[in-house]
């Protein structure tokens, strides 16, 4: 199992080079604050594991918690399934997604390889556990 | 027929403050002559001396002699040569020619500064010789004097005729006559200065907005910042991660602005400015000050040029300014989210782009330049660009103007 945590777009090279201009020009250089990561507990999280059927199945983690020691997580699953990471990337920034589960409870172990493709803040529909 | 020669030889006394209703103001002295000697008679090719003796207390500093000659319409000065108390010179031989009829002058003296000081005689009112022909002389009263060759007394020399003065010194403008006015040379000239100026313009304020950390909670409960999400238009009020953005370009407020100007030197004149935003005002966050769209502004400013403010067509300018102005600056910033924080706000996502509205002010200086485009009469069209640092809630604003002029 590993999980690749490569949704970091910071776009250094374009946004780094305006960054420094407006440093430059306003003579005050400010430095960058801690820039955390969602991780496969935090809720909001957007995971992309490859289906049973094949092709890549994305779901949104609505909560996390342990079960003897297993990590169990409670995400809604949603019906595209992308061909590959990239694609699921791309399908994960989208908001209108069709779901396929609103609820539906997941065992880390049965995810198999998966990734972590975005972060959204959950609605008040999915605190409530209701998408 | 009273006959003096060789002209009129005037020694005058000086009177303390003795007004002439009809007389302008031009001072507390007035050179006062018995009126016998106001007119005087002499021949053809002769000259007019002319003498003033003048109290030293007076602090004359130099004496003109205006006069004309029968036939002209133009007044030429002349310049009369001090010899310690007394003060003398010539209306030219050459001048008063063959030309019989009347020759008319009047005499002013200058303090250091230019100022009128006293006078004998005015343009009004000016003493008069009556040039006649030899023939009214008998043979005793007849001068046998006659023009010298100019070659042999050039005007200017000692002993001979006085140079003739093209600029009549002054302090102010009623030192002047004949319609002319105190130039910032201190010499009287015929120029149509426009020394007052009301303007009418509009401006498109533009600015500089510093986006990082822009969003935060602080950032918009105490610094003038408000963040609107593109996507949907909600206030956003996210945990964002502290990251460098670069300066927003940001529009900000079109006001209408109405100005006066004044002159006040050689090349620069005072100014109020006050105008008015009909567009461009922002959202207020909830307990905020509401925008206030007035802008109050002083201005001092630099005109380029040799005497600017005469007659010309293009006038160019740099200004500094300095007052009171609210900028609703609108711009654009990008934020990421704290997703460890556990996303205080529904619906943010990692990533994505704020609409951010920034309230600088309330004071501001300002540095700019521009330009005036004579177009009609006293009409002309200006242009003017300014640059201001805003503060306490800062930003930088850049303003284009354009409107009109109107001098006078």
């Amino acid at each position: 199992m590993k999980a690749r945590h490569d949704i970091r777009k910071t776009t250094a090279s374009a946004l780094g080079i305006a960054t420094l201009v407006a440093a430059a020009a306003t003579a005050c250089a400010a430095d960058e604050g801690a820039q955390p990561d969602p991780e496969v507990t935090t809720p909001g999280v957007i995971l992309g594991a490859e289906a049973p059927e094949g092709g890549i199945r994305l779901m949104k983690v609505l909560q996390a918690f342990r079960i003897e020691g297993n990590l169990t997580l409670i995400v809604t699953t949603y019906r595209p399934l992308a061909a590959d990471f990239a694609e699921a990337r791309r399908l994960a920034r989208r908001r209108d997604l069709p779901v396929l589960e609103p609820s539906f409870l997941v065992g880390e172990s049965a995810l198999g390889d998966y990734e972590i493709l975005w972060w959204r803040s959950l609605t008040p529909e999915e605190q409530d556990g209701s998408p | 027929m009273r006959r003096w020669r060789p002209a009129l030889a005037a020694a005058l006394a000086c009177l303390p403050a003795v007004g002439r209703a009809a007389e302008p103001d031009l001072g507390p002295s007035v050179l006062d002559v018995p009126v016998k000697e106001h007119e005087a008679e002499q021949g053809i090719l002769t000259p007019i001396p002319v003498s003033v003796d003048l109290p030293p207390e007076l602090g004359a500093a130099r004496v003109l002699l205006h006069y004309r000659i029968f036939g002209s319409d133009r007044w030429v000065s002349l310049e009369l040569t001090q010899r310690g108390d007394n003060w003398s010179g010539a209306i030219p031989c050459l001048e008063v020619s063959t030309i019989t009829g009347d020759v008319l002058y009047y005499v002013r003296v200058h303090d250091a500064e230019g100022a009128v000081v006293a006078y004998s005689g005015t343009r009004g009112a000016p003493y008069r010789v009556r040039i006649v022909h030899d023939t009214a002389f008998t043979e005793q009263t007849l001068s046998r004097q006659r023009c010298p060759d100019p070659s042999d007394c050039p005007a200017g020399l000692p002993g001979c005729p006085s140079e003739v003065v093209e600029a009549i010194p002054c302090k102010n403008d009623r030192d002047c006559e004949d319609g002319m006015t105190c130039g910032w040379d201190h010499t009287c000239e015929r120029a149509e200065r426009q020394r007052t100026r009301l303007t009418l313009e509009l401006g498109q304020e533009l600015g500089l907005v510093e986006t990082t950390g822009a969003c935060s909670l602080v950032s918009q409960e105490s610094r003038g910042y408000l963040c609107y999400r593109e996507r949907d238009g909600a206030l956003y009020y996210g945990v964002p991660t502290y990251t460098n953005e670069p300066l927003g370009a940001a529009l900000g407020p079109t006001r209408v602005i109405a100005g006066l100007d004044h002159v006040v030197g050689p090349d620069a004149t005072l100014g109020l400015r006050v105008g008015f935003a009909v567009r461009g005002a922002g959202p207020t966050a909830p307990g905020g000050v509401d925008f206030f769209p007035l802008l109050v502004e002083g201005r001092f400013t630099h005109w380029f040029g040799a005497d600017p403010f005469a007659p010309r067509r293009l006038r160019a300018f740099t200004v500094l300014s300095g007052g009171y102005a609210m900028f609703d600056l609108r711009t654009r910033t990008h934020v990421r989210e704290d997703p460890s924080l556990g996303g205080r706000q529904p619906g943010n996502e990692l990533e994505q782009d704020l609409e951010v509205w920034k309230r600088a002010g309330d004071a501001y200086l300002g540095l700019g330049g521009g330009v005036s485009w004579s177009v009609a009469g006293p009409l002309a069209l200006r242009g003017e660009v300014d640059a201001a640092v805003v503060f306490p809630f800062g930003a930088v604003v850049l303003t284009p103007r354009a409107g009109v002029e109107v001098g006078f």
